[in-house]
């Protein structure tokens, strides 16, 4: 690397960090809407995040969950088939993600109590609990895949850059 | 299958920060495109199957009637910097993703898994005309320290951008 190289590379760290320390609340927000989003619909066709980063179809449902599926057909959300893994029954758990920023922080969070299930019954767990289960079963979903890490940096660098160029 | 990838030639006159960042803006360009749905040269891409208009992954995805080569958008936000050297810059995907490749290469041929191109059923995408390439180097003046200010805002951008994608906290899990 020559040194011209390496002071531009200086210079656009230090800006970097300029630009990062100047992000709004409302861009925060915007950029955890974008990765809440972003979440849902991967999930909802199909596709975890594998060991790197890549997108990775979720492992398929047990014959006995098939089953328990299509006897309560009825209170399956139209997003979704009785065979079809992509971590939705009625739907609560996906629907539950939604983004926001606190003290300057970007936050994706799962939250909320959960109303009646598939087979009808209420339970105790909230939808945090039934995205914990999921993922230790083999089903990990809530982050961001290397692709969506990079749509997501092309939607903030034009917001940033927009701002940046405005002067 | 083949590695899915182009070369696009740019002046010598640009160093490796600028080749970067005109890399970023050459993908940016090649995806937005796409996703507006015109091809390459800036045609519209050949229709859905109905098929796939009435399968439940298109309403999931919330797609209409736009051809966008986008379900969950993993493919295209997969182009990447493949490398650069003074004249010219390559883009494309991963050699060692064999299963983007020959996705992409399936809209860029009409193969889709056949083994068969298909030209009245090909969705060239990855690329950009000499026009369009000249709009983007058009915004990296031939003064080399405006040249390199519009090189390191592109960079410095991503790079902050970056930084908050990773910076995300992901509670409930």
């Amino acid at each position: 690397m020559s040194d011209n190289t390496a002071k531009l590379d200086r210079m656009i760290k230090l800006l970097a960090n300029a630009i990062k320390n100047s992000v709004t609340t409302e861009e925060s927000a915007r950029i955890s809407n974008i990765a809440a989003r972003q979440i849902r619909k991967r999930t909802r066709l199909g596709f975890g995040i594998g060991s790197s980063g890549k997108q990775t179809k979720l492992n398929p449902l047990s014959g006995k969950y098939i089953e328990q599926r299509e006897a309560y057909s009825e209170n399956l959300s139209d997003q979704t088939k009785p065979r079809r893994s992509n971590l939705t029954a009625t739907g609560q758990m996906l629907d539950s993600i939604q983004g926001g920023a606190k003290a300057g922080n970007v936050i994706v969070e799962i939250s909320g109590s959960r109303k009646a299930g598939l087979t009808g019954s209420r339970g105790t767990a909230s939808n945090a609990d039934v995205a914990r289960y999921v993922q230790e079963q083999g089903r990990p979903f809530f982050g961001v895949t290397t692709p969506e890490r990079r749509s997501l940096i092309r939607e903030i660098k034009q917001v940033i850059l927009r701002r940046l160029r405005r002067g | 299958m083949a590695w899915q990838k182009v070369k696009v030639p740019i002046p010598r006159r640009f160093g490796p920060t600028e080749r970067q960042a005109i890399a970023q803006e050459v993908i940016d360009f090649i995806v937005e495109r796409t996703k507006s749905g015109k091809n390459i040269k800036g045609g519209a891409f050949p229709g859905y199957s109905a098929s796939y208009k009435g399968s439940l992954d298109f309403k999931i995805a919330g797609k209409g009637g736009t051809v966008d080569l986008t379900l969950s958008g993993e493919m295209l936000d997969s182009i990447q910097l493949l490398a650069h050297k003074s004249g010219e810059i390559e883009v494309g995907f991963d050699r060692s993703d064999k299963e983007l490749n020959g996705k992409a290469e399936g809209n860029q041929t009409g193969s889709y898994g056949t083994g068969k191109a298909k030209k009245s059923k090909a969705r060239p995408f990855l690329g950009i005309t000499g026009k369009d390439l000249k709009v983007i180097l058009d915004k990296y003046p031939s003064s080399r320290e405006d040249s390199l200010t519009r090189a390191t805002d592109e960079l410095a951008a991503a790079l902050a951008a970056g930084d908050l994608v990773d910076g995300i906290d992901f509670e409930g899990d």
